[in-house]
């Protein structure tokens, strides 16, 4: 009997199943990324980069809770358990959320090297951005799980996903302009709502877990 | 024989519903197939979703393979095939795919097997499952049951909406399945010919609530139903009486004993039951209570 590793076909699945839509958000991102490293302007990257990110974990969770739900709760005959199921959505975010920082990084790192005099002296605020990256799908998924779960979210998916999508993407807006206004070193409210955004998602991991058990399908 | 999977006073409301499973209990051997009838809305999803735990109940117990049915009863779940009453792949998918997230998930995945029904169903193994036919997409959900080597099938009207042939090559093949006497299918339909043709036990179901979990031999030689005129109807004793249903010119009269029935009223014809026709008089006639 071979050994199974129900996580990994999870994740296999997830990744292929949302692939044709969240390529697109992926490849928007990474072009943005190499027009603002031959140009120099991080305006167009910044913002780009902040709607790929927001955009991914919802193509990816509008994409696998499709059909009325007829796709989780075929899952759900597999053998894995609730938390499984859960765990391989939570991953597949963070996995988001790291693609969006590390290329974030390179970007910063590639136009302080290429146009030193227009980021050499601001790198460490420039890597503070990429959190946003970092944070914007943390913040959807921390936000869209628990509450789609939830007997407030029952029947409303799509107002909630896309409530959590405005949440996510302003709030990476608003920090920064609250930081200039507040005469905050630049990278104190970014790197704070960064912290924030992934506690959030962890406990909202537990919470949504728990309602996973309750939960039908 | 024992029983595969035993159903036992089963319990779900809904919220913000009158509707709900009652007391649903039912036990479906191993080696045979059970045909789950009902009409629309009468609780046969609701009892199958119970079954795989993707609905949470609110009382009474599933046992599979003798063990209950729970969220950590992974070892169960990987000897179930499930078949939903569409496709339930996401689009994107093809079955080349599907097979190799599948063997990450079941312990005897096979994907030789998969691979011939693929072939025997025509499906084409890169296409993704968005340009699927209803029937196509059906066929591909019974193919990726069946390849993962389940001893249980659950199929929650996998063969509605289907066109007569693709039914019929799907029927052949749960009779395949079932060949292997440890082996046994669940087959919620409201398609009763499907039924009369594979099925060796039927359980119907109604408002939530089991009418009758009966061997189909026992539902088609053993039941009748008595044609009678005015007159005739009202000598019938109402003890005799399962349900009967009043026409224009004539009253039918469902009864559990035929044979004894045409002894006992020897003027009166007595026919030969269909399962549809019994599911019509239970849910449309009036019962003799």
């Amino acid at each position: 009997m071979a050994k199974t590793a129900p996580i990994r076909g999870l994740l296999y699945f997830q990744f292929q199943a949302s692939r044709g839509n969240a390529l697109p958000a992926a490849f928007i991102a990474i072009a943005a990324a190499v027009v603002s490293v031959i140009t120099g302007n991080l305006f167009i990257f910044n913002m780009s980069l902040l709607i790929a990110m927001a955009s991914l974990p919802l193509l990816l969770v509008t994409t696998m809770a499709s059909k009325n739900g007829l796709w989780e709760r075929y899952q759900l005959s597999m053998p894995i358990k609730r938390g499984d199921l859960l765990a391989a959505q939570y991953i597949t975010i963070a996995i988001c959320a790291l693609f969006g920082w590390v290329l974030a990084t390179i970007v910063f790192a590639a136009n302080v090297v290429l146009h030193p005099e227009a980021f050499g002296d601001n790198l460490f605020a420039a890597l503070t951005s990429s959190a946003h990256a970092f944070s914007t799908p943390l913040w959807f998924a921390g936000l869209c799980f628990p509450l789609a779960s939830s007997k407030i979210g029952k029947g409303r998916d799509e107002l909630i996903s896309s409530m959590c999508l405005l949440f996510a993407v302003g709030i990476n807006v608003i920090v920064p302009m609250l930081s200039e206004r507040l005469d905050f070193a630049p990278y104190i409210l970014p790197l704070s709502a960064f912290g924030i955004s992934a506690v959030v998602f962890i406990i909202s991991y537990f919470i949504t877990r728990n309602l996973y058990h309750k939960m039908d399908f | 024989m024992g029983a595969i999977l035993e159903v036992q006073g089963l319990h779900k409301k809904y919220e913000n519903s009158a509707f709900g499973l009652r007391d649903v209990s039912f036990n479906l051997p191993a080696g045979a197939i059970m045909g789950f009838v009902g009409e629309n809305g009468a609780g046969k999803s609701t009892t199958i979703g119970c079954i795989l735990n993707t609905l949470v109940k609110d009382g009474g117990m599933v046992k599979i393979f003798g063990k209950e049915m729970g969220d950590g009863a992974t070892n169960i779940r990987d000897d179930l095939g499930v078949v939903y009453d569409s496709n339930a792949f996401p689009d994107h998918l093809t079955p080349d795919k599907i097979a190799s997230a599948m063997r990450h998930m079941y312990s005897k995945w096979d994907d030789t097997l998969f691979q011939n029904y693929l072939q025997k169903f025509k499906l084409p193994e890169k296409q993704k499952v968005k340009s699927f036919s209803r029937g196509m997409g059906m066929k591909l959900g019974v193919a990726a049951a069946l390849a993962r080597r389940p001893k249980l099938l659950i199929l929650d009207e996998a063969t509605s909406g289907l066109d007569p042939i693709v039914r019929d090559d799907i029927l052949d093949v749960f009779l395949d399945f079932v060949q292997d006497e440890n082996n046994s299918i669940l087959l919620s339909s409201h398609i009763t010919s499907d039924l009369e043709k594979v099925a060796d036990y039927i359980t119907f179901i109604h408002d939530g609530q089991i009418i009758f979990s009966e061997s189909k031999d026992v539902l088609i030689y053993k039941y009748g139903i008595m044609r009678c005129t005015a007159a005739q109807f009202a000598e019938i004793d109402k003890a005799d009486m399962l349900a009967y249903r009043k026409h224009d010119y004539q009253t039918d009269v469902l009864v559990i004993d035929r044979q004894a029935m045409e002894q006992k009223y020897r003027g009166i014809a007595t026919d030969n039951v269909t399962i549809e026709e019994i599911m019509l008089m239970m849910v449309r006639g009036r019962s003799n209570g």
